[in-house]
């Protein structure tokens, strides 16, 4: 069997179905291979597109997702989605052509060495030199992404290697045996945890994407919410891990969190971090958290290098999520320790019940159309249908964290690390096909879809059930938001005002859509949206002045959180 | 504060970049870094003196170890470990000079390794203090070039670094 049946092989064996990509010359034998085989492929109609829809898929299922690419540029188009998954933590196995080995290092047409530009944004990448490296290499890529921390992988297939026959796999056992040290086990710990709850007056739980991803954990910490009575804040990427209207939850906290969960990670003496890395968006200061002497901070990460790289913890758990929330659940009491935290949880309810006030009057859809209540309004007509909700990066994207409940794990799709502009409609195109039985409500800015565009190519000819909902306010509005704020109305090149006519472009491309420039249109908008099978585009007028608030400046502290109102 | 680690690891193509380019991306600050074979033509060893706080070096043990590549990285304890630099040191000479140098280079236990009319090639080992102080005496006479290695290290007695420990 040659190489290029030999991948395919390898891929079908392990479920992938389907796999997408972009074909091109060094791949073509590849391509030759599925279309033989009859492989199942999405063709999208760039490779960023492909790589970010991998992703989607992959976020939805928790299976690797997997891209193709041809040499040169075809790899190169697929950077941006690859550093997007190293960030989020993102299963993705990318294969991709290089040019023929006796060409390797000649600047053969396209040729641009993927291996060495990957390097800094995968797990592991590897160029495959020799036919019998082909199947272990497939084997260890495949395992890689998903183990541990999860992340992309490379493996760089030489053109020639497609056509060479691959003996079958004579992995010799010759590998090295690799000791870690030892990890600091959730076993060994949670009476050390357990010990900490109980001197602790003001604790809080703060849960990251890490306990999204981890088989299991989202119930085991549901167990455990009720037998420990904390209260929880998520970040970002921990939105879904909990059920949004469960009385303890405080909603996401960080730059553009909730006053009550920034009030209350500001002061906690006792913060259990799990599955979270603090970035900069998290904790804007992190010297000046780190310095504060009246606070534990323990932190649960499966990826012990996560640990002490930005907070400073006092113990250290190197485990998944569900083994720590499973082994918590076996130590805690019947009987909760809330009692003991009695006055800390009300002070911060009522900052909550405050907050909640303010929402309620931002969610009142008037003609202004302002973002908040949009999001709002949508999220209602997809309640209990158990939405998958994807945004692009902007401000789109915190309102819809802030104001569209989701119901379920793995529900929210965001580049929440990379900031990836662009990624919110190939995204969408992984999530429809991972979960046809879903409604996927995608939120994109005209900005950012105006980066991915072509994506509307798959949701045609799949007829992918994705409501694209086109949050129009004519600028790059989370610069423009920085520029009014920080920068004196300086709004440089930020102001978009000959957009094209969006719903033209869907018509061009045999989508079905509409526009809402005001209350009626919308609410008359989102029924036709939601009665509509497959793909839609909905083209909102937004209000242009609208901020997102709360929030913190850059590198500032809870405290310094701006909301008005509050 | 200066941190000799050893790094124990898969002895193929790229291996060395991948250590390094980590390095670079992490920020840490490598002071020197020096590779070779081990016993095992299976495994190299990567001995780099790094230049970190606590909490850095830490970090630097922790990402090394996200490498499929690292087998064993060890930080080498302070005073408990023997390390060596071998430098080449070209200098200027003539019929007057020589006895000097040869002298200067015998205290510090070097060799002349290359004479010519004009110049004398010393080589030296020892840690990098020593190889400093040599260079520092040398340089009167006219330093035409110095080349020098990496430190490589071992620890003393009967401690050594092995796949199969489990303590950091």
């Amino acid at each position: 069997m040659n190489g290029a049946m030999t991948i395919i092989n390898f891929l079908k064996k392990k479920g992938v179905n389907p796999a997408f990509g972009y074909p091109g010359g060094s791949v073509i034998v590849l391509y030759d291979a599925i279309y033989q085989t009859q492989f199942p492929h999405v063709l999208t109609r760039h490779e960023q597109g492909a790589v970010h829809a991998a992703e989607g898929y992959a976020k939805v299922t928790g299976r690797p997702g997997v891209v193709f690419a041809t040499s040169g540029p075809g790899a190169t188009n697929l950077v941006t989605g690859i550093a997007d998954a190293y960030l989020d933590s993102v299963p993705l196995l990318a294969i991709t052509g290089a040019v023929a080995r006796d060409s390797i290092g000649k600047d053969a047409f396209q040729e641009a060495d993927i291996t060495g530009i990957t390097q800094p944004i995968t797990k592991y990448n590897y160029l495959v030199m020799t036919p019998e490296d082909l199947i272990p290499t497939l084997e260890e890529a495949w395992q890689l992404t998903t183990e541990g921390r999860p992340g992309p992988v490379l493996v760089n297939v030489p053109k020639d290697l497609f056509t060479t026959e691959i003996p079958v796999d004579q992995s010799s056992g010759e590998g090295v045996i690799i000791h870690r040290p030892k990890r600091k086990e959730a076993v060994d710990m949670v009476s050390q945890v357990f010990d900490a709850l109980k001197n602790a007056k003001q604790p809080l739980l703060l849960i990251g994407g890490g306990v999204v991803i981890s088989d299991g954990a989202c119930e085991a910490l549901s167990e455990f919410m009720s037998k420990s009575g904390m209260l929880v804040a998520t970040t970002m990427m921990g939105k879904g891990a909990i059920d949004e209207n469960h009385p303890k939850y405080l909603g996401m906290v960080g730059m553009h969190g909730t006053p009550q969960a920034n009030v209350a990670i500001g002061k906690c003496d006792l913060l259990l971090a799990v599955g979270c890395r603090f970035s900069d968006r998290i904790i804007g200061n992190p010297s000046k958290y780190n310095a504060y002497e009246g606070r534990t901070v323990i932190h649960v990460d499966i990826d012990p290098a996560e640990i002490g790289k930005n907070i400073r913890p006092h113990i250290e758990i190197e485990d998944d999520a569900c083994s720590f929330f499973s082994h918590m659940n076996l130590k805690f009491p019947e009987d909760s320790l809330e009692g003991l935290w009695t006055e800390w949880n009300e002070r911060i309810s009522e900052k909550r019940i405050r907050y909640q006030g303010i929402k309620d009057r931002l969610h009142e859809l008037d003609d202004r159309l302002l973002p908040e209540a949009v999001v709002y309004a949508i999220s209602q007509a997809y309640v209990g249908e158990k939405p998958i909700l994807v945004t692009d990066v902007g401000q789109q994207q915190i309102f819809a964290a802030q104001h569209f409940q989701v119901e379920s794990p793995r529900s929210f799709l965001t580049s929440g690390g990379l900031g990836t502009m662009g990624t919110g409609l190939p995204y969408a195109v992984g999530a429809a096909i991972a979960a046809p039985e879903r409604p996927v409500v995608l939120f994109v800015g005209d900005g950012g879809l105006q980066m991915t565009i072509q994506e509307f190519g798959p949701l045609k000819s799949m007829n992918l059930n994705v409501k694209v909902i086109i949050m129009d306010n004519q600028q790059l509005g989370m610069v423009r938001q920085w520029q009014e704020l920080f920068f004196e109305k300086r709004y440089s090149q930020t102001l978009l005002e000959n957009n094209p006519n969006f719903i033209q472009i869907a018509d061009a491309y045999g989508l079905k859509g509409g526009r809402a420039t005001n209350k009626d249109e919308l609410i008359e908008q989102i029924k036709i949206m939601h009665d509509t099978d497959g793909p839609y585009v909905l083209h909102v007028m937004l209000d242009i002045k609208e901020l997102v608030y709360p929030m913190i400046p850059a590198g500032k502290n809870p405290e310094d959180m701006m909301m008005p109102g509050m | 504060m200066k941190h000799n680690l050893s790094i124990l690891v898969e002895n193929h193509s790229g291996v060395l970049a991948r250590v390094a380019n980590l390095f670079a991306r992490r920020g840490f600050n490598i002071d020197s870094l020096a590779v070779g074979t081990t016993d095992d033509a299976k495994i190299s060893r990567i001995t780099v003196s790094v230049i970190a706080n606590e909490s850095e070096i830490d970090q630097v043990l922790k990402q090394l170890y996200k490498l499929p590549i690292v087998l064993k990285v060890k930080r080498l304890e302070r005073d408990a470990h023997i390390s060596r630099e071998l430098a080449f040191i070209k200098v200027t000479c003539n019929d007057q000079t020589r006895t000097s140098i040869l002298q200067i280079a015998d205290i510090f236990r070097g060799h002349i390794v290359d004479v010519s009319t004009s110049t004398a090639t010393i080589e030296i080992s020892g840690d990098s203090d020593k190889i400093e102080a040599l260079k520092n005496l040398i340089a009167p006479f006219g330093i035409l070039e110095m080349v020098r290695t990496g430190t490589i290290a071992v620890e003393r007695g009967e401690r050594v670094l092995s796949l199969t420990d489990t303590e950091n």
